[in-house]
C-alpha cells in the first residue's frame, strides 16, 4: 500500500508540474464538468444458483465523476476522476503537447470481494443402501471464523511517449503497471486421504505485480518503420506461507488401521504449506516493422520471451513471430493474408520428494521422484486469408479461410506427440448506409481434428498400466473413459457452426436502436455411443437514446439459452 | 473411437479442396465484376477554400474554430488553406452538385480499402497495428466512434463502455451474467483488456495467446512443477472473460466443465437413496448409496473446493494415486 501511495504521489506531481507548463500556454482554457449518477442492479436468485458468493451489488450504486479539460494552442491536458466509494475510486490523468509528447497516467482502486467460507456445506456421510452406517465420511472444519474474505485492488498505469527526431519519426516510449492486491483469503488443505476432510483458514493476501516497458521507433526510410520493445513483469507474494497439519489418516470405521490408508498419502504426520504463489519474473524482446503504401501493408514481428518462476528454478521461453498482409486487388477487393508461429519450450527438472513415503506400504520414495517432463513444450501456428469485397457502394462480402495447428511434446504416455488441427471457414455479409443503418449476416465452421486434452489424468498416476476394460459392464462409457484418461479423445467439439446477425438503425440523431443474434452449435461425435452437443441461442434488443451530449441513457433485453449433452463418466478409482 | 476419430478427420478433408477452390473462384469473380464507384471526391474535384464551405454549413463553421482540429490544422503546413478540406477533401464537385457522396465524410469512409485521412496526423504508435485491426477490417472507422467537430474533450461520441455496446451487444449481455470481469460495476473498462486501435493489450510481454490474461493475473502463470494442460494452452478452454452463468467466469458450472476431460470421484456417482432423479453411472456391483444431499453437493458441485490449486502448483498433492498432480496445495 506504501509504494501504491507513493506512485500515486509521484504522479500527481508529475502531472501538477506539467500543468504549471501548461497553464502558461497563451489561449489557455478550462472545461470542467461533473457528472452524478449511479446505477442500479439486481439478480434474480442468483443467491439461490450461486449461493458461495456475496460479491454482487443488489442494490444502487452511485458515482461522483470530476473531469477538467485544458486546452493550449497545442496541446491539451485532461483530469479525469470517478469515485463509487471510497474503496472503488480512479483517475487518468493525459496530457499531449502538439506530436512531440504524450503521456497517460491513470491510477484505479477498487475492492474484489470473495466467495465466503465456500466449504459451508461440505459435510456428509455415506451409508450403506440399507440404512446402516459406513462408508465413506466427508466433514470440514474451519481453524478461524473469519468469513468476509475479500481483497483490495490498487494499480497505477503510466505510458509515456516521445517524438524525439521528427524527421525520421524516431520515438521512444516508456510504460509502467503496477498492480497490487492486499487481503484475505480462504486455504484450504484436504487433510486426509483425497477428500474426507477438509481445513480451511483464512489467509493474508497480498500479491504484487509490476510491469516496465521500454521501446523505440524509427522510420529510416519511408513508408518503412521499425520498432523495439523491452518488456520486464516481476509477480510475488508478500505474505507468510500458510501451513497445515497433515494427520496420519485413519479408516472411519476400522478406527486404527493407519496402515491401511497410510499406503494411500504422500506424506501424513507433518505441517506442509498450501497455495503457495509462485515468484516469477518474466523479460520480453520483441523486434517489429511496418512497411505501408497506398495499396499494400506488410506488418511483422518477431519475439522472445523467458519466463522464469523463482521457487523452483524452471523457466520456459517463448519464440514467435507473426507476419501480416494485406493488398488492394482492385478499388473494391482488398486481400489479407495473416500467420503467426509461436514455439514454447520448458526446461526439465529433476523433482525430489521429500523422504515421505520411506517405510510406508505401497510403494517407497522412489516411485515419487521423476524428472518433470513438461507439457509446456508446443508449437502453434496459425494461418488465414481474408478478402474483402465491396459488391456494391453499400454492401461488402467478406470470406476468411484459416488453418489452426497445435503440437504438444514430450509426452510421457504412448511416446507420442499429440496435435490438434482446426480448419475453418468464414463468410459474411454487411449492408451499411453510413452510420444510418448497417444490417450483417455471418456465419462460420470450424472442423477440428483431435481437440485439446488432457494428456494424463487428474487422479491417476502416470505411467500407470492402462486398466483393463470389464467385459460385462453394462456402461460402455465405462470403456471410454479410459480414452479420455489417455488423450485420444475429449468432449470438446469436432465440429462448429456459429450464426450471427445483426442489425443497427440510428433514428435520429438522439436515437439509435440495435438488434442482433447469436447461435452456435457444436458437437463432438468421436464417440461410439452418444454425441456430445452444446448449443446455445442468443437474442438480443438495445436501445440507446442521448437526449443531449449529457445524457446517455442505455437500455437492453438478452435473452440467453444453453444446453449441452454428454456424457457423465464413471468412477476414476475404487474407493 | 477410433473409427470415429478418422471418420471426422476424413470429413475435413472431404471439404477442404472443394473449400479452397470456391474461395479461390469467388474472389476472381468479384475482383473482374464491374461495379459502381464508390463515395468520395472525384478525381478532377479541386480545392476550393473553407470559406465556401461555410456558405452552407455555417452551424459548423461557427463552432469548429475552438476545436481542437480547428485550433491546429492551420498550423500544419500542409494543410495550410483547407482547413475543411484537409480531411473531407478537395470539395469543388460537391459544392456545385451538393452530394455528400462526393467529399469523404464519415459515411463515405466506411471502407477497409481506404486508409483513414485521420491517420496523416494521429500517428501515435497506439494506431501502429491499425490496418491489421478487427474494427479496420470490419470498417469501423474513425468516425463510427469520434466526433470531429467538438471540443477535445468530448471526442468520443458516448462514453465507454456505452459506446463499444452499440455494436458489440452481446458483450454488454455477458456483463451482465452473475459471474462476470466488473465493467458493469465501472472497476474495469473495455480497454483494460483491449487496445480499441488494434495494438493489443500495451503490458503484454512475449507472444503467449494468453498474455492478455497474464498482465494482471500473473499469479496463474507458472511455469510450475505441477501444471494443468489447459491452464498451460488456451484460458479460454475453460473461461468465458466477458461473463458466465457460472462462477469464476467458467464456460460450463464445476462439475460439468471438468468431466469434458476428466472422470469423476466414485462416490459422486452413487444414486441418493431416496431417488430423487439424480441418476449417474456407477461400477458394476457397487451397493452403497448417499444418504444426504448433501454428500452429492459436496462431490458434485465444486471440483476445485478440493483441487484449490488448479492453475498449477509448485507442491505435491498428498494422495499417491495422483502422483503429486492432484493440485490440492
Amino acid at each position: 500500500m506504501k509504494r501504491f501511495m507513493y506512485a500515486v504521489k509521484v504522479a500527481v506531481v508529475s502531472f501538477a508540474l506539467a500543468s504549471i507548463v501548461f497553464c502558461g500556454n497563451a489561449g489557455a482554457a478550462m472545461d470542467v464538468s461533473l457528472w452524478l449518477g449511479g446505477q442500479y442492479t439486481d439478480y434474480s436468485d442468483y443467491g439461490k444458483k450461486i449461493g458461495e458468493f456475496n460479491d454482487i451489488y443488489d442494490d444502487g450504486y452511485p458515482k461522483v465523476n470530476l473531469d477538467l479539460f485544458g486546452t493550449g494552442e497545442n496541446m491539451y491536458g485532461d483530469v479525469d476522476g470517478y469515485m463509487h466509494d471510497f474503496r472503488t475510486a480512479g483517475v487518468d490523468m493525459k496530457m499531449r503537447v502538439a506530436n512531440k509528447f504524450s503521456g497517460d497516467i491513470q491510477v484505479q482502486m477498487f475492492r474484489r470481494q470473495l466467495p465466503f467460507n465456500l466449504y459451508d456445506d461440505f459435510n456428509a456421510r455415506e451409508m450403506t443402501a440399507s440404512g446402516g452406517a459406513g462408508g465413506k465420511m466427508l466433514s470440514h472444519e474451519a481453524l478461524d471464523s473469519i468469513y468476509d474474505y475479500h481483497y483490495d485492488r490498487y494499480s497505477t498505469e503510466s505510458e509515456f511517449e516521445m517524438l524525439l527526431a521528427e524527421k525520421i519519426g524516431f520515438k521512444m516510449i516508456a510504460a509502467h503497471q503496477m498492480i497490487v492486491a492486499k487481503g484475505h483469503e480462504q486455504k484450504a488443505a484436504v487433510t486426509h486421504c483425497f477428500s474426507c476432510h477438509a481445513q480451511t483458514r483464512s489467509a493474508e493476501k497480498s500479491l504484487t505485480t509490476h510491469t516496465a516497458k521500454v521501446g523505440a521507433e524509427v522510420t529510416p526510410i519511408k513508408p518503412l518503420t521499425v520498432g523495439y520493445d523491452f518488456s520486464y513483469r516481476k509477480f510475488k507474494s508478500g505474505a507468510d506461507d500458510v501451513s497445515f497439519y497433515y494427520d496420519p489418516a485413519k479408516h472411519p470405521v476400522h478406527g486404527g488401521a493407519a496402515g491401511e490408508f497410510g499406503s494411500r498419502v504422500l506424506f501424513a504426520d507433518t505441517y506442509a504449506a498450501v497455495g503457495v504463489y509462485p515468484e516469477t519474473e518474466k523479460i520480453g524482446s520483441k523486434v517489429k516493422f511496418l512497411a505501408s503504401g497506398e495499396k499494400h501493408a506488410l506488418n511483422g514481428s518477431f519475439s522472445y520471451s523467458r519466463t522464469e518462476n523463482d521457487l523452483n528454478n524452471l523457466h520456459n521461453v517463448v519464440l514467435g513471430g507473426t507476419m501480416k498482409f494485406s493488398t488492394v486487388l482492385s478499388p473494391k477487393v482488398k486481400l489479407y493474408a495473416n500467420g503467426t508461429v509461436t514455439k514454447i519450450h520448458s526446461s526439465d527438472l529433476y523433482y525430489d520428494m521429500p523422504p515421505w513415503r520411506e517405510g510406508q506400504q505401497g510403494g517407497g520414495q522412489d516411485i515419487f521422484n521423476y524428472y518433470r517432463a513438461s507439457s509446456l513444450d508446443r508449437l502453434y501456428g496459425k494461418g488465414t486469408v481474408r478478402a474483402d469485397m465491396m459488391v456494391s457502394q453499400r454492401a461488402k462480402l467478406s470470406l476468411k479461410a484459416g488453418y489452426e495447428h497445435t503440437r504438444r511434446y514430450d509426452y510421457p504416455e504412448f511416446d507420442s506427440e499429440t496435435a490438434t488441427n482446426k480448419y475453418f471457414g468464414e463468410g459474411k455479409l454487411r449492408y451499411r448506409k453510413g452510420l444510418k443503418y448497417s444490417l450483417s449476416a455471418a456465419y462460420r465452421l470450424e472442423v477440428t481434428e483431435d481437440p485439446f486434452t488432457n494428456y494424463k489424468g487428474l487422479f491417476e498416476l502416470v505411467g500407470r498400466e492402462l486398466l483393463k476394460p470389464i467385459g460385462d459392464a453394462p456402461l460402455v462409457y465405462y470403456y471410454q473413459r479410459e480414452y479420455i484418461k489417455y488423450q485420444t479423445i475429449t468432449t470438446l467439439p469436432t465440429i462448429k457452426h456459429d450464426i450471427d446477425l445483426r442489425g443497427s438503425y440510428m433514428v435520429n440523431q438522439k436515437v439509435r436502436l440495435n438488434a442482433g443474434l447469436k447461435m452456435s452449435m457444436d458437437e463432438n461425435d468421436d464417440y461410439d455411443e452418444i454425441t456430445v452437443e452444446h448449443s446455445s441461442f442468443r437474442p438480443n434488443l438495445g436501445v440507446t437514446v442521448m437526449p443531449d451530449p449529457r445524457w446517455s441513457l442505455v437500455t437492453g433485453y438478452t435473452y440467453n439459452y444453453n444446453k449441452s449433452t454428454g456424457p457423465i463418466t464413471v468412477a476414476m478409482f475404487d474407493g | 473411437m477410433e473409427e470415429g476419430g478418422k471418420l471426422m478427420k476424413g470429413y475435413s478433408r472431404s471439404i477442404r479442396g472443394p473449400a479452397v477452390v470456391g474461395f479461390v473462384t469467388l474472389i476472381l469473380a468479384l475482383t473482374a465484376f464491374p461495379l459502381a464507384a464508390l463515395g468520395g471526391p472525384p478525381a478532377d474535384a479541386e480545392y476550393i477554400g473553407s470559406e465556401t464551405c461555410a456558405d452552407c454549413h455555417d452551424d459548423v463553421a461557427e463552432s469548429f474554430g475552438g476545436t481542437a482540429h480547428g485550433l491546429l490544422l492551420g498550423k500544419v503546413e500542409k494543410y495550410e488553406g483547407k482547413l475543411c478540406e484537409s480531411c473531407h477533401g478537395p470539395g469543388s464537385v460537391h459544392a456545385e452538385e451538393g452530394d455528400a457522396e462526393l467529399i469523404w465524410t464519415g459515411e463515405t469512409m466506411f471502407s477497409s480499402n481506404r486508409k483513414s485521412p485521420c491517420l496523416d496526423c494521429h500517428t501515435g504508435r497506439q494506431f501502429y497495428d491499425w490496418q491489421f485491426s478487427s474494427h479496420m477490417t470490419e470498417d469501423v472507422n474513425c468516425a463510427s466512434c469520434h466526433a470531429s467537430h467538438v471540443p477535445a474533450g468530448q471526442v468520443l461520441k458516448q462514453s465507454t463502455p456505452e459506446l463499444c455496446y452499440d455494436c458489440h451487444s452481446d458483450v454488454r449481455a455477458s456483463f451482465y451474467m452473475p459471474s462476470h470481469h466488473p465493467v458493469v460495476e465501472g472497476k474495469l473498462d473495455c480497454q483494460s483488456c483491449h487496445g480499441i486501435h488494434g495494438s493489443g493489450n500495451k503490458f503484454a510481454v512475449g507472444q503467449d495467446v494468453r498474455e492478455q490474461c497474464f498482465s494482471c493475473h500473473a499469479d496463474k502463470e507458472g511455469p510450475f512443477i505441477f501444471e494443468h494442460d489447459p491452464s498451460n494452452e488456451d484460458c479460454s478452454i475453460c473461461h468465458l472473460p466477458h461473463g458466465s452463468v457460472a462462477d469464476n467466469l467458467l464456460v460450463q458450472s464445476e462439475p460439468t466443465l471438468c468431466l469434458n476431460c476428466h472422470s469423476m470421484h466414485f462416490h459422486a456417482t452413487i444414486p441418493g437413496i431416496d431417488n430423487d432423479g439424480f441418476e449417474a453411472p456407477q461400477a458394476p456391483g457397487r451397493q452403497l448409496s448417499s444418504t444426504y444431499d448433501s454428500f452429492k453437493r459436496s462431490f458434485l458441485t465444486k471440483c476445485t473446493q478440493c483441487h484449490t490449486a488448479i492453475h498449477g502448483t509448485d507442491q505435491p498433492a498428498q494422495g499417491i494415486s495422483s502422483g503429486g498432480t492432484g493440485f490440492t496445495r
